[in-house]
């Protein structure tokens, strides 16, 4: 039999009638190396061999004369030679590396990335509402990580020593102005976007690229989700109210629509609160979002959200005059955003996008009444050129407008109008894997100021090895002073920092260290000897802050626990507002740490998390002591706790309760504005309206779109 | 041993009168599915079907055999971010697959290596992925309801969900049950088309069935 075979064998070669020709060789990296696995072959033939783990090759061919041959392994650029096939070849490869962005030095200096698609990122989307004590709040999940500052009765984001109105928040691109929800002082706000709504988050506490700009310290860049697979209605039911959701896609095109209502008159009657609360403190929320893909690669999305809250409190006070202190506030908000990205040729992107925010306000403050309608838009376009995988160019223009209106008690009306063209442009290069830099300028026109500026920015990574990294940024950043100041006069210079950041971040088996030192100094900041008198205002202040961030995530030394560290030692002073002297801000505090840690309990279907933070004292001032801000509150801790359940896949359950061991939480103090019989400033202290914060929701899934998955 | 192989597979087409395009791609079947396959044999069978692709531009099996290739590989490496690049250049060949001709087999096999990129981080991944993956078994299986892989890998998805919620496998051993069937009827006629999987599928109905 086999004789046969191998006779038919012989009679086949017969057919063929010529001798193969052998092709044999090595396959080496630069260095000298053989490379085991590389692909050897003829081109537009079956034959070709792959390296053995000396980096030898061998086949045989049929094939006869001029021929191409043709060398591929992954991670290396592929070569493609002309070869002569009429005797035996011997052949040597030396491959070179390829550029492999993904292998690639990041710039990591003052920057946070939370997305899901890297596996070992700071922060990923889902942590952020299941952080406890973030009561699913964006901001709320941000002030556990280094470089923030915990000011409880804001809820903001306040940056290494920056006000939180230095923070720019943008979503898909394009601003969004009023992102926190209106509220009155010592009750904290929230954003009014849904952390669910976003598939990544790019947070900066400075340094950040030359793209963006009108902000002084950080920025905050929220992506929303993409054509998914989500097909489904949920509803909640919250102690605070309730919401309904429905999401629906098709092929290429996602629909989003979400409808809630709070009240949270009930639980405030229910749990114990310092204030009186007066009135119904409800608020009604609908959104709609779109989000399509078109066969061309390009994506359009498409946002529009309503929120309308009221709420009004009553409590005593030693800082007025009748001993009580009565504020009822209405809030509309409507903030809409369209944005398109669009693939030009093989390589390069355009972006347009457009957002408004329509916000307005009114308050009555005791026997004040203020109403402040705003608008604000940002339209956007930005086009980024590949020159090649490791050069881009990102260039484009953008124009914020506002337009500012307030009347006081309907007589005293102050406007302005604010319109800011800007225009930037970025190049980005990588020398290598190892080294990347990105070098930026952006210019900037303010037409309520009548200021240019022009910004250059600098960053810098060098991969030190497979898992560390350094890196640095430096710039210049310009920002128009707030409505509160541009209402009362336009004579100014745009406010300016300087920011200088090191950092050093370490990735290892699902472990993540980083730790960035930074120093930060602020120029032309807005100073008044009284805040009603134009003529007393100036841009003479100053202020610096410096410090160093630490974080330490790991996901792999506890079993299931999920545990992240962070910490920041910051010094800073300023000399802005009405300042007589060089100070450290109230808001600035010098040591913050939060411990944030997570475990899904398999057999009890449940995830639980805690979160422990703690600031050192608030400095306040105290009008019975020499000097300004002279005094420290006592430092600040919360213990937070939350748990979710998953009793069956259409139904979670899930609980959180803010400041679980009842510790006595301290903003700083008020004084009262006169003495007292004693000669005395009397105090309280500030404080959050409730000592704790509970939370029970139900979010159950009714029905689903997805007839196959429901009828198999 | 080679040669014998080579031999026999030359033989068979002779006699069957195969083209010499399905003789390199029943040729590679064997290469792709040989027991006690290593790395360096599966990188062997993966760049045998890359000849074969990039010579057969019209054809979206050699594409398909080298992205499954690539994935069986990115489960023979050691280190995670070794398995994520394998995986992701495993779906970019799958890409290429699907510009020639998109069918069952290619989204199920799109589904299949997005099962392993979950399986690297379920509790991060699990909530965008699953819905993703699930629909592309569906998808699979409404264009070829005859498709064993599609409906051995929904059930893998079901049994993991079930794991994971504490609830009955009952969901996901009836599509083990169904893809056994399909196998069966799949392994009648040997030729060129995907016919993997029959092994996986045995093992996971005994699992039910303990």
């Amino acid at each position: 039999m086999f004789q046969k075979v191998y006779l038919f064998f012989f009679v086949l070669l017969g057919f063929n009638a010529t001798a193969q020709i052998r092709v044999s060789g090595v396959v080496a990296d630069q260095n000298g190396e053989g490379l085991i696995g590389a692909n050897v072959y003829l081109k537009d033939t079956y034959d070709g061999a792959t390296t053995d783990s000396k980096g030898k090759f061998q086949f045989e061919t049929y094939e006869k004369g001029q021929r191409r041959i043709v060398v591929t392994f992954v991670g290396y650029e592929s070569i493609e030679e002309t070869i002569d096939l009429s005797v035996n070849v011997e052949l040597v490869f030396k491959l070179k590396e390829s550029f492999n962005d993904l292998e690639a030095v990041t710039i990591t200096a003052g920057s946070f990335e939370t997305s899901d698609k890297k596996r070992v990122v700071v922060l990923k989307s889902l942590d952020i509402a299941t952080t406890a004590g973030a009561t699913a709040d964006i901001t709320g999940a941000l002030t556990t990580l280094p470089g923030t500052q915990k000011v409880g009765e804001s809820g903001r984001l306040f940056v290494r020593g920056g006000t939180a109105e230095e923070t720019k928040i943008f979503v898909d691109g394009v601003e969004a102005a009023n992102y926190y929800s209106a509220t009155s002082t010592g009750v904290p706000s929230r954003s009014r976007f849904s952390p669910f709504l976003f598939k990544g988050t790019f947070f900066s506490t400075g340094g950040y690229s030359a793209e963006f700009g009108q902000a002084l310290s950080s920025t905050l860049i929220l992506n929303t989700k993409d054509v998914g697979a989500e097909n489904k209605i949920d509803v909640s039911l919250m102690s605070v109210g309730f919401e309904t959701d429905v999401a629906r896609t098709w092929k290429d095109q996602t629909i989003h629509a979400n409808i809630g209502y709070t009240n949270l008159t009930p639980y405030y009657q229910l749990i114990p609160q310092r204030i009186d609360w007066t009135g119904d403190s409800q608020g009604f929320t609908g959104l709609v979002s779109y989000a399509k893909k078109l066969q061309s690669g390009a994506t359009i999305k498409g946002l529009v959200m309503g929120n309308s809250s009221n709420f009004g409190f009553d409590r005593s006070t030693i800082t007025t005059q009748s001993g009580r202190e009565t504020v009822r506030l209405q809030n509309q908000n409507i903030y809409g955003n369209v944005s398109i990205n669009l693939p030009v040729g093989e390589t390069d992107q355009l972006y347009i996008g457009y957002s408004r925010t329509q916000d307005y306000n009114q308050i009555r403050y005791n026997e004040l009444s203020v109403e402040n309608p705003t608008v604000n838009q940002h339209f956007k376009a930005k086009f980024v050129h590949e020159f090649s995988s490791k050069t881009h160019l990102n260039s484009g223009a953008e124009i914020f407008t506002e337009q500012f209106d307030e009347e006081v008690n309907t007589f005293d009306k102050s406007s302005f109008e604010k319109f800011n063209p800007s225009v930037y442009s970025e190049l980005s290069h990588y020398l290598n894997e190892q080294i990347a830099v990105r070098l930026g300028m952006r210019g900037e026109y303010e037409n309520a100021i009548e200021s240019t500026t022009f910004s250059p920015r600098v960053s810098m990574a060098y991969k030190l090895n497979d898992f560390s990294q350094l890196s640095l940024a430096t710039g210049q950043f310009y920002q128009t002073p707030g409505a509160e100041y541009l209402k009362i006069t336009s004579d100014f210079n745009s406010e300016k920092s300087n920011h200088y950041i090191l950092n050093f971040q370490k990735i290892k088996n699902d472990r993540i260290f980083r730790t960035e030192a930074y120093c930060k100094d602020y120029n032309h900041l807005v100073r008044y000897q009284d805040q009603y008198d134009p003529s007393t205002f100036s841009n003479a202040g100053e202020g610096f802050a410096y410090g160093l961030d630490i974080f330490w995530r790991d996901r792999k030394t506890l079993k299931y626990v999920d545990y992240w560290v962070s910490y920041s030692w910051m010094q800073s002073e300023r000399l802005y507002k009405d300042y007589p002297e060089h100070a450290t801000p109230t808001f600035a505090t010098g040591h913050n740490l939060s411990i944030v840690a997570k475990r899904f309990f398999t057999r009890w279907k449940t995830q639980m998390g805690a979160t422990y933070s703690f600031s050192s004292g608030r400095p306040y001032e105290n009008p019975n002591l020499e000097g300004f801000i002279e005094s420290k509150a006592k430092a600040y801790h919360d213990l937070s706790f939350n748990l979710a359940y998953l009793p069956n896949p259409k139904v979670i359950i899930y609980a959180s309760a803010t400041n679980i061991l009842g510790v006595e939480q301290i903003f700083g103090y008020r004084y009262a504005p006169e003495q007292n019989e004693a000669g005395v400033f009397e105090s309280e202290a500030i404080q959050l309206p409730a000592k704790r914060f509970l939370f029970i929701g139900c979010f159950i899934t009714i029905g689903t779109f997805n007839n196959q998955l429901e009828n198999l | 041993m080679k040669i014998g192989m080579m031999l026999i597979v030359l033989v068979a087409s002779v006699a069957t009168g195969e083209s010499k395009f399905e003789s390199a791609i029943m040729k590679g079947k064997q290469l792709l599915f040989a027991e006690g396959n290593k790395a360096e044999d599966y990188q062997n069978a993966v760049n045998y079907f890359e000849r074969v692709a990039n010579k057969e531009s019209e054809e979206w099996l050699p594409r398909y055999y080298q992205s499954l290739g690539t994935a069986f590989l990115a489960l023979r490496k050691e280190q995670v971010d070794e398995k994520e690049q394998f995986l992701q250049n495993s779906l970019e060949i799958l890409d290429q697959a699907d510009e020639i001709e998109k069918n069952s087999e290619t989204i199920a096999l799109r589904g299949f290596i997005m099962m392993l990129q979950l399986s690297l981080d379920p509790a991060t991944r699990g909530q965008t992925l699953s819905p993703i993956i699930f629909g592309k078994f569906n998808e699979a299986i409404e264009m070829n309801p005859e498709n064993p892989r599609a409906h051995l890998f929904l059930g893998q998805m079901e049994y993991g969900t079930a794991q994971f919620l504490g609830i009955g496998f009952d969901k996901a051993c009836e599509l083990y049950q169904k893809s056994i069937e399909l196998y069966e009827k799949e392994q009648k006629n040997e030729n060129i088309l995907p016919d993997w999987g029959f092994q996986t599928a045995e093992v996971s109905l005994k699992n039910c069935e303990q």
